[in-house]
């Protein structure tokens, strides 16, 4: 699974932003992470971190094949590990067939 | 260009500088001034940074490159309010002036000048202008924004003063350039520059036509030389204490920069006798510099406000009530002065040459409110602070084995918290409230960018009074005195 990570600029967060992709790496070991600069391949997931509920990242033209998820709190984070649950299951799928 | 990249640029050049009556052989090493190095650096590092590229990158729409903000022609209202998103996470990271705001703001204000400027007297300027811009971008140059004059006798225009070079002014024309006389005053980062980008002052009379001048030029060119300015404090940066010096890796610096005779190649020029456009890019290049203030102050405040939290923390008198309050009011100031960077920034607007303008009239309240909160601000942070920022003993002194345990004893705080920490918060505290970084946070406050009464007159300009009482007349119903006669 590769993440393609996107930080807003971090002018005044309300959170550590890094710790949500410190948390996805470990609940993840396997996933591979990437800059926003479209270097590396075709992200599976995108996960905009921002640090307020501002969310002034610019990120639109980033699109994973399984979607996109805004985070802008630690309490935000669920959504991400779902989508990248959901990921590994329809990977594990595809596999199974 | 990555921040140790940067710091081999400028140590290639070949820049002329005196301090303390003697010339500085290399800035980049030299303790009074490496740590102003450092914040421009940052301008550098923060840019490679995935948790800050988004602020601290922009794609040009000259080249279709990434290039850093701080060579940015801002595209659109988003790219105003990330560029003073970009200066109070300067501030933050580094609790003092990063002195590279001044290239990108003259960077804008001459963008749209040149092409007004070619509208009307069908000259060259604009194209002059994007080329050199494209330069800047391609080699990520700081650039040092240039405008105060000495200006001698107030009462007196440039071309009436006793001594003509007193406003730097053309003093040759040539075929292929030409040469420029006079000084700068109070510039910021100016030895950390690669190049300079000299505006006019003020606005220009038509005698004052060799005056009105604006050219750029790299630092070190053939007579240009700069004497250093003194900080409050400065010389604890020779005394080998990061304790003492308050905020040990970073600062700014300002100098007194010369142009003796220095030559102009005709494709570095960029307004040459037109003195009706003068004023333009004067008043355009002080509303981006008083929109960044809403920034960079906030940002710098940030780090105080923590510093001031810690103090009291430290003192055991964080959950005082005057204590929380002060700290809440030090909080409504500086996001006051951040709420005005963001509004000026939010109803910008396009000008003829494409590129976006602030609002001029909440740029300027924006810098009249700086040219106030960081006082008040700073204040409070004395009040919370206590005696001891001032009255402290030496890091020597701490470290004196005999001294030492006393100091340690006597000037502790919370018994859990240890006294060096206690005195490390107190010499931030010191530092951006009287000492080095005060430069910065406090009289540029006032000065930079325009004195108080700058902004006053552009706010009763821009102000709209007439509106305003056509507003009260409907309140109050009273008839226009014509149509009351009827």
């Amino acid at each position: 699974m590769h993440v393609t990570v996107k930080y807003c600029g971090g002018c005044n967060p309300r959170h550590d932003r890094a710790a949500l992709i410190r948390r996805l790496r470990e609940d993840f070991p396997g996933v591979s992470l990437g800059g926003a600069d479209g270097a590396g391949p075709e992200p599976d997931l995108v996960a905009v971190v921002c640090g307020c509920p501002s969310r002034c990242a610019s990120h639109q033209h980033l699109v994973g094949r399984f979607g996109k998820v805004v985070l802008c709190a630690p309490e935000d984070y669920p959504a991400l590990y779902e989508a990248a649950k959901r990921y590994q299951q329809q990977l594990y799928k595809e596999r199974s067939l | 260009m990555t921040g140790e990249q940067y710091v081999e640029s400028i140590r290639k050049m070949n820049m002329e500088i005196y301090m303390f009556g003697e010339k500085i052989e290399s800035a980049v090493d030299s303790p009074m001034l490496r740590p102003s190095l450092n914040s421009v650096k940052a301008t550098y590092d923060l840019a490679q940074m995935p948790e800050y590229e988004d602020l601290m990158t922009a794609t040009s729409h000259l080249t279709g490159e990434k290039i850093n903000r701080f060579c940015h022609i801002h595209q659109g209202t988003g790219d105003l309010v990330k560029k003073v998103k970009m200066q109070r996470l300067l501030g933050q990271k580094t609790a003092s002036c990063f002195q590279r705001c001044v290239g990108m703001d003259a960077f804008n204000a001459l963008y749209s000048t040149t092409f007004e400027t070619d509208m009307q007297h069908n000259t060259d300027y604009y194209k002059n202008f994007v080329s050199y811009m494209k330069l800047v971008q391609e080699n990520d140059w700081t650039v040092d924004g240039a405008m105060t004059d000495p200006k001698g006798d107030r009462g007196l225009g440039p071309s009436q003063q006793a001594d003509p070079d007193l406003y730097l002014r053309v003093v040759e024309r040539r075929p292929d350039g030409i040469v420029v006389r006079g000084a700068k005053v109070h510039q910021t980062g100016m030895c950390n520059s690669h190049e300079v980008v000299v505006m006019p002052t003020m606005a220009m009379k038509p005698e004052d036509k060799d005056y009105a001048v604006s050219f750029a030029v790299p630092a070190d060119a053939k007579g240009v030389f700069m004497i250093v300015g003194r900080q409050s404090c400065d010389t604890r940066k020779l005394e080998n204490s990061k304790l003492d010096v308050g905020n040990c890796e970073f600062g700014g610096m300002e100098a007194l920069v010369v142009f003796d005779d220095v030559f102009v190649p005709n494709d570095r020029i960029f307004l040459n006798g037109e003195t009706d456009f003068a004023g333009m890019l004067v008043e355009r290049f002080a509303g981006y510099h008083r929109q960044s203030y809403g920034g960079c102050k906030v940002g710098v405040g940030d780090v105080l406000i923590g510093a001031a939290a810690l103090a009291a923390e430290y003192n055991g008198a964080a959950k005082a009530s005057h204590v929380k309050d002060k700290l809440i009011e030090m909080t409504h100031l500086n996001e006051t002065l951040y709420a005005c960077g963001i509004s000026c920034s939010a109803e910008g607007h396009v000008t003829k040459s494409g590129n976006y303008i602030i609002d001029l009239l909440l740029a300027n309240v924006c810098k009249q409110n700086v040219t106030r909160f960081p006082y008040e601000i700073t204040r409070l942070a004395e009040d919370i602070a206590g005696g001891l920022m001032v009255t402290a003993p030496s890091e020597k002194d701490l470290r004196h084995p005999k001294l030492g345990p006393y100091i340690d004893k006597y000037l502790r705080g919370v018994d859990s918290v240890p006294t060096e920490d206690r005195l490390k918060v107190l010499r931030v505290i010191e530092n951006l409230t009287l000492g080095s970084s005060a430069v910065g946070y406090r009289t540029e406050s006032m000065h930079g960018a325009g004195s108080p009464q700058a902004q006053r007159i552009m706010i009763a300009r821009q102000g709209n009074l007439a509106q305003k009482k056509e507003l009260a007349k409907a309140i109050a119903k009273i008839k226009e005195p014509a149509a009351a006669a009827k």
